[in-house]
């Protein structure tokens, strides 16, 4: 299975605790496409990424905004951040 | 690297007391953030990065006020590496405008008392970085408590101010503890 998570314009640390929101609704192996617009985002949303144990596939630039792809790797737990 | 300390600069003025917490700068990591990036050339921690030491700012912080990363200096990183930090090290020193402290919590799974002590009406930025902080502390599943000086207090009210709504309202919705002070045990603290 694959979702998206569209980030653009979002802000910290809003980036990263929404993409380990979106990642404890998938499956183990699951991959997550995430978006991100702010350029620092493109390093930090895979670097905590890879610091909680998932995989990062690919980091890609099209235009104004990244696209990184992550396969879940590991189970946490977090409730709902809005 | 074993974290043996980890070092919260958020005030300009308080750098060099919270450096003078660094003994091994191998095992020693610096995080800047508010006006704390404003101490990214400082020649003492530019040293402190020679010595060893993992020293990352916050991105958003650092570009608010016109900075941009330059070779040699601080990382350009994000309230992960902050939250990562309070969680790993031995030892925190945090050091804000409010105050520094030093906490040494023991066992794996650490409280982080986040003590808010400026009005958030008068002083809304110390607020919001303090809130955004907790947040990213419960992305690292960190347990949060939040303490409210007597002049916090209005964050219990109906109106907390517009620019910590969405910090308020993530907190609450992640089942933290928002209380005036004294509050419950904690095991390392950050007063802002």
């Amino acid at each position: 299975m694959s979702a998206t998570l569209d980030l653009t314009g979002e802000v910290c640390p809003y980036t990263f605790v929404r993409t380990k929101l979106r990642l404890e609704e998938l499956r183990l192996g699951d991959e997550l496409l995430v978006i991100v617009d702010h350029p620092p985002a493109a390093e930090n949303v895979p670097r905590s990424l890879r610091g909680e144990g998932h995989e990062v596939v690919s980091v890609d630039k099209d235009g104004s905004k990244f696209y990184i792809r992550a396969i879940k790797r590991k189970s946490h737990r977090l409730e709902g951040a809005t | 690297m074993d974290l043996d300390l980890g070092v919260l600069i958020a005030s300009q003025e308080r750098l060099e007391t919270a450096l003078s917490h660094v003994v091994h700068p191998e095992r020693t990591q610096i995080f800047l953030m508010d006006d704390g990036v404003c101490a990214q050339g400082a020649p003492r921690l530019r040293a402190l990065i020679d010595a060893g030491a993992e020293v990352a700012l916050c991105a958003q912080d650092a570009e608010s006020r016109g900075m941009h990363p330059y070779d040699g200096g601080p990382r350009f990183g994000s309230q992960y590496d902050h939250a990562r930090m309070m969680r790993d090290a031995a030892c925190v020193v945090a050091a804000t405008h409010a105050g520094t402290t030093k906490s040494r919590p023991a066992g794996p799974r650490r409280r982080i008392g986040v003590t808010l002590t400026a009005d958030p009406r008068e002083n809304p930025t110390a607020t919001v970085q303090a809130l955004r902080s907790a947040v990213g502390y419960l992305g690292c599943e960190l347990d949060v408590r939040i303490k409210l000086g007597s002049r916090a207090l209005s964050l219990l009210g109906d109106e907390p101010p517009r620019e910590v709504l969405r910090h308020l309202s993530t907190l609450r919705g992640l089942g933290t503890k928002i209380e005036p002070l004294p509050g419950g045990p904690i095991d390392v603290e950050v007063i802002w």
